[in-house]
């Protein structure tokens, strides 16, 4: 959990981007993208990093919703994180590769209380290592931790227990080469460091070479181009979808 | 007689019309309504300024001269009411009325509290994503924070997924409801739910969604006619309008705009509902009041779709638009401008000073962008469709394939051609399934196995009957259930259903495995009580079922076969339940049952392997010709040629087990002779192949069998030899037919079969 002299900037939101930060360094946009069963709470972790706000009952997201943040890297570079937070039920999933197209970095959430969740997460994983930008940065986050920490003597002891132990989920992260934390949306736990910790591993260098050479465009996807719904649209990128 | 018909209607007429509060308006304007939605008790979002009495004045007066709920007429006067904003108090049923949901409450009086009781207690996946939302409903809203609202809010959404279980639930759907039930009653909103599914916003919920997205692409058609100079710019800033604009569909704006704009928006766009409701026919009685209803010339060009006022927006907001050069700006420009439509349009002028920006949007939504019918959507939605659905269809069906945990060995060929069949079934089997999930009930999966393996093919009419099925030529069909008892068997979780993912593992447990597989496949099938046995019963079903796989064989072959496989296990048994000497040896590995078992336990899987076997007909058909009946239009993967070492082995020590204990009583005949073992044994050195030479040389070159069998009582000698010879003599078929596969007559290898199947249920959606 070490911050390791990064640190988020206090909630830069769009709204002050015009103020120039101190370095006056061009921050460097990171698309990223959440996915994940519905309900399991990617919008309010979205939420919780952005705004630092927690709404216990979040309106369902329809199609996507989207935010910006920036962090401040220890070289006193910054990203910009343009986070697109996606809807989760199922039908709705024929639309996310409009979204985490051209993604650099996507965030799969499940809920630590419900094991279908990270099955779920599972196959957004094994989706996104497919179809997606090849260098995408992927974070797995469980979340609700706090339903299955030890209640303060005060609240009532609630009925919900962990599905998904820990370390079963961080093995398989291991193995799937994923960045792994457990996060509360709800507290504020680790979300934080589920972004930092991405920041830190997007080749920034990388990007902003591109930029100076080319436009946006060239680097950020090396595969497709968009993905739209016109007639063969849908057949771009995804056509090797099984080996 | 089409007025004797609507008799009944005319029965309900007057409780109808105590739930129209115009009744009560034209009476007694200060009555209280009976059948409203949660604003009557938790309030209504208003606006500063509340012209409610004001309206409702204006609406009497109208209701006086025109007509009022079920017979009432539209004139240009109803479009301008309506323009202003509807009172509180009247929007829900003006609504219902305009989307013509009004009259199918009507004609469908009862039917919303029947399928609750109906479906009291049912959970399904439907349900169980309704739970998630009902808390993220609108939860601002009082209602929504109190267990009445949250009651009221679930029985609708509950309601339409039992009416509409192929669509059952999506999300939109949650925010819809809410903030029609503020206006609505329960039957209201459920009604006027279904409208909006059905025929106002087709196949925007399904669960493919291509509704929404066949409106995003014909909208940015509009964008592209209208505002050329815009629609390049998002082109080459590579600017997804329907990253940005899909949710506002999904939600009719409800989400995204201050609440009392999104419902002047909801109120202008219900009044266009009976244009589509016309196009669509219903019965008699609503035709003749729809008939009435528009047959003054109500003037279309009142009506405002969502394509227009999208277009409106964004011509508004064109000169920062081109300044956006990603998506992220693009939305932020578009939610600011929502967030202050309130505020005045043109600040500067006195004059207009009143005028707000919703106005203004409303105004040269109809001004600017009247070309944009209703028409003329909806003749795009029918051009487009097809290629919309095709590649839903295709992009479902690549990630649905994906997200198989378990593909065993199929291929990707062989998993898209199991695809393409098992929701052809489902499509076709959809109407009369009683599921409400995406599993397949036993009669779609008579249809799919029927698709896959020749001999399930039966007719479709009589499947229904359970016991009953005939064949084409009205012959009763024996051992159908064969199929059934494979549906139990492939429905590894009991659900009641099979999922594609239990298609595909219970496939490929069928044709990727070898002889002793489809054996005890057939064994575990017919063993119904799960004693590993086979009772006397049991294996009466055992040979229906073999006599119903292979009814449509052109030789009669598996006539005798079957009989003589019944006649020798009824022998068998009889004998091994008689017989004093039985007793289960230490070294067999099957659990034989004791002889003071009741009389009935008939065969242990090795027994009935050994009967099995002892037949070249079942034993060939056993071996590959089961597996290959399964047609998936491309040559099957090559099975693993002749038989493993271990089976050979097993097989062996089997056969010679049983033929120690009652072999003579079995197969004893006269006509024994030893010398032809001797010969076949020959044979098969001289055959010798690459399989079969490794096992041959252990077991027989070597003279092992020879030793072993020796060590058996002198007088048994000669009937294990001959025990042996049947079992080489089934091995030797099996070596020689899995060299050269028998064309079992399953359907012709068409690989354009199954895109036509494709094609047709594309067609239908």
């Amino acid at each position: 959990m070490s911050n390791s002299g990064r640190t988020i900037t206090e909630s830069v939101t769009r709204t002050s981007e015009s103020t120039p930060s101190p370095t006056s360094a061009k921050p460097v946009q990171v698309k990223l993208v959440l996915l994940g069963e519905a309900a399991v709470g990617k919008s309010s972790l979205v939420l919780r990093f952005v705004n630092n706000e927690f709404s216990e009952n979040k309106e369902p997201t329809i199609g996507a919703a989207f935010l910006t943040q920036k962090c401040r890297l220890e070289d006193n570079k910054v990203i910009k994180f343009e986070i697109w937070d996606t809807a989760g039920q199922e039908r709705f999933h024929s639309l996310a590769p409009m979204y985490y197209r051209n993604a650099q970095a996507a965030v799969v959430v499940y809920d630590v209380t419900k094991a279908a969740s990270l099955d779920k997460a599972k196959s957004w994983v094994k989706e996104l290592q497919r179809q997606a930008n090849p260098n995408i940065v992927i974070a797995l986050a469980g979340n609700k931790i706090d339903l299955v920490e030890p209640q303060d003597d005060s609240e009532v002891l609630s009925n919900i227990f962990r599905e998904v132990p820990t370390e079963e989920a961080r093995a398989y992260a291991l193995e799937a080469g994923l960045l792994f934390f457990e996060t509360s949306a709800k507290k504020g736990e680790g979300v934080v460091n589920v972004f930092t910790e991405i920041a830190k591993k997007i080749p920034v260098e990388h990007i902003m070479s591109a930029n100076r050479s080319g436009s946006r465009q060239n680097i950020l996807n090396q595969s497709s181009s968009r993905i739209d719904f016109q007639p063969g649209g849908l057949n771009g990128p995804i056509d090797n979808c099984i080996d | 007689m089409n007025l004797k018909n609507q008799v009944r209607y005319m029965k309900v007429l007057k409780t109808f019309l105590n739930t129209c509060y115009s009744e009560a308006l034209l009476v007694d304007p200060t009555k209280d309504v009976s059948n409203g939605g949660l604003g009557l008790t938790f309030g209504f979002p208003t606006d500063v300024k509340n012209r409610d009495k004001r309206k409702l004045k204006l609406w009497t007066d109208y209701f006086k001269d025109n007509g009022r709920n079920l017979t009432l007429v539209k004139s240009t006067k109803f479009a301008k009411l309506t323009r202003v904003g509807l009172p509180n108090k009247l929007r829900g049923e003006i609504w219902e009325l305009c989307s013509g949901a009004m009259y199918l409450r009507y004609t469908n009086n009862g039917l919303y509290e029947k399928l609750h009781e109906d479906n009291v207690g049912k959970v399904s996946l439907s349900t169980e994503e309704i739970e998630k939302d009902l808390n993220r409903s609108l939860p601002e809203y009082p209602a929504y924070q109190t267990p009445e609202g949250i009651n009221t809010l679930r029985r609708v959404l509950t309601a339409y997924s039992w009416k509409d279980p192929e669509l059952g639930y999506c999300q939109a759907m949650n925010i819809v409801a809410s903030a029609l039930l503020i206006y609505m009653s329960e039957e209201q909103t459920f009604w006027t739910l279904s409208i909006l599914c059905d025929r106002m916003l087709p196949g925007y919920y399904s669960t493919s969604m291509y509704g929404a997205i066949l409106d995003q692409m014909i909208f940015e058609q509009f964008v592209e006619k209208t505002m050329t100079i815009l629609y390049e710019h998002f082109k080459n800033a590579d600017i997804q309008l329907s990253v940005a604009c899909l949710p506002w569909f999904l939600s009719l704006y409800i989400n995204s705009m201050p609440l009392i704009f999104a419902y002047r928006v909801l109120d202008i766009f219900f009044m266009d509902g009976p244009k589509i409701l016309f196009q669509i026919g219903l019965g008699k009685l609503q035709q003749v009041l729809i008939d009435s209803f528009i047959a003054l010339d109500f003037l279309f060009t009142f009506t405002l779709s969502f394509q227009q006022l999208l277009l409106a927006i964004l011509k508004i907001n064109a000169k920062e638009l081109l300044e956006v050069t990603d998506d992220g700006a693009f939305i932020h420009v578009l939610k600011s401008y929502f967030a202050t439509l309130d505020q005045p349009a043109y600040p500067k002028n006195r004059e207009l000073r009143d005028v707000n920006k919703f106005t203004e949007l409303m105004n040269i939504a109809y001004r600017d962008f009247s070309s944009i019918t209703d028409e003329k959507v909806a003749e795009l939605r029918k051009t487009e469709q097809l290629k919309v659905v095709h590649n839903i269809e295709s992009f479902t069906k690549r990630s649905q394939i994906r997200n198989l945990k378990n593909t065993s060995k199929f291929t990707k060929d062989h998993l898209s051609i199991i695809y393409d069949k098992f929701y052809t079934a489902q499509f076709y089997g959809s109407k009369k399934s009683t599921r409400t999930d995406s599993r397949m009930d036993l009669n779609t999966f008579y249809q799919f196995m029927g698709s896959i393996a020749s001999w399930a093919k039966m007719d479709d009419g009589e499947l229904t009957n359970g016991e009953e099925v005939r064949d084409r030529h009205g012959r009763r069909i024996v051992g159908h259930q064969f199929i059934s008892k494979l549906f139990t068997h492939f429905d590894k979780s009991n659900a009641g259903g099979i999922s594609l993912q239990d298609a595909v593992i219970g496939l490929a447990e069928i044709i990727f495995t070898d002889m002793m597989g489809t054996i005890e496949l057939f064994f575990k099938l017919h063993d119904v009580d799960r004693d590993e046995n086979l009772s006397k019963e049991e294996v009466l079903q055992m040979g229906e079922s073999l006599l119903f796989i292979c009814r449509e064989r052109e030789d009669d072959g598996h006539l005798g076969s079957v009989s003589n496989f019944i006649r020798r296990s009824f022998e068998y048994a009889d004998v091994k339940s008689k017989g004093p000497e039985f007793n289960s040896s230490p070294q067999s590995p099957a659990a034989l049952p004791s002889p003071t078992s009741a009389p009935d336990f008939f065969l242990s899987l090795p027994e009935f392997r050994m009967l099995v076997l002892a037949d070249e007909y079942f034993e060939r058909f056993l071996d590959h010709e089961f597996a290959s009946s399964f047609n998936l239009s491309e040559p099957i993967e090559e099975r693993s040629k002749g038989l493993s070492r271990e089976i050979f082995n097993a097989l062996f020590v089997e056969g010679k087990n049983l033929a120690e204990k009652v072999g003579k009583r079995i197969i004893g005949g006269p006509n024994h002779n030893n010398n032809d073992s001797y010969k076949k044994k020959d044979r098969y050195e001289e055959k010798g192949t690459e399989e079969s030479e490794g096992l041959l040389n252990d077991e027989f070159t070597n003279g092992k069998a020879r030793d072993r069998s020796s060590s058996i009582g002198d007088g048994e000698d000669e009937n294990l030899f001959e025990e042996l010879d049947k079992l080489l003599d089934s091995i030797e078929i099996n070596v020689w037919f899995s060299k050269f596969p028998v064309d079992t007559g399953t359907s012709a290898n068409d690989p354009t079969a199954n895109e036509h199947d494709l094609d047709k249920v594309l067609a239908g959606m």
